[in-house]
């Protein structure tokens, strides 16, 4: 702990831009995890609702929201280690 | 529109008005048929593709003010982020108007009422429990392009059924009163 310095470390992680970042990189990480709830909980009513009715282009909505999913998934990767 | 066959299967408007579709539901019967299919007429999406577009145009015009605060990857991440919702406004309206659906077969009507995020309801009226049929068309889309609603009141405390917004809709009334007819004449 000797070398540890209040002022270096305040004016460090404490300033301005450094919170701006911080709130922001926190902010993109769970709005794109929330978002990543929603298209599971879409993919989930999808597959539901296709066994209420069914017919022919059943596959391609489940394909389309299933392809949402790791659209959305990517998001949520490229908040956490790429922003 | 001219008298339709109910015996061929045919459809209008994007699949909005089907004529023995090929299509099930989950308590049909074996000897159950479906003639008919509804669903709310295509340009009733108009509305939200159009929000979408301003939206799309929103972004576009957005990017020109994140280049003198965002760096790059930020506003590659805020972009890419926007697309997605973007789509996924279409997307949720298409499927909210794919899934909404008045089915009518030779025994019952269903109404399906789907909602992707909140709910889904199927409600099943037996044909032989219908009293009237009232088919409302007003505002100037709705003359323009010829869609409206159909009320099923059923007797007694039955849940009443309604199809929102679908193609024909005094088409649709006729087919349900043939089939009332039928059922009545058949006892």
């Amino acid at each position: 702990m000797d070398n540890f310095n209040l002022t270096s470390f305040i004016s460090t992680y404490l300033s301005g831009s450094f919170l701006i970042r911080f709130f922001y990189k926190a902010f993109c990480i769970v709005s794109t995890a929330v978002f990543f709830i929603y298209t599971v909980v879409i993919h989930k009513q999808i597959e539901e609702i296709n066994s209420t009715i069914t017919n022919k282009k059943q596959s391609i909505l489940v394909f389309i929201s299933f392809i949402q999913i790791f659209v959305v998934l990517c998001l949520v990767l490229f908040a956490l280690f790429y922003l | 529109m001219n008298s339709m066959d109910l015996t061929k299967s045919s459809h209008k408007y994007f699949h909005s008005f089907c004529i023995r579709p090929n299509t099930r539901f989950q308590s049909q019967g074996e000897n159950e048929v479906i003639i008919a299919m509804f669903r709310a007429h295509p340009i009733t999406l108009l509305f939200p593709f159009l929000n979408g577009f301003v939206f799309f145009v929103f972004l576009f015009i957005s990017n020109f003010y994140f280049i003198a605060y965002l760096n790059l990857k930020e506003i590659l991440f805020i972009n890419f982020f926007a697309l997605v919702l973007i789509f996924n406004y279409f997307w949720y309206n298409l499927i909210n108007w794919f899934f909404n659906v008045g089915i009518v077969t030779n025994d019952q009507v269903v109404d399906v009422d789907f909602n992707v995020t909140l709910y889904k309801e199927v409600s099943y009226t037996r044909i032989s429990h219908i009293e009237d049929v009232t088919a409302k068309s007003g505002g100037y889309f709705a003359t323009l392009f010829n869609y409206g609603n159909l009320f099923i009141q059923t007797a007694g405390s039955e849940i009443n059924t309604e199809f929102m917004n679908i193609p024909y809709p005094s088409e649709a009334a006729k087919i349900i009163n043939q089939l009332i007819e039928k059922t009545h004449n058949n006892g």
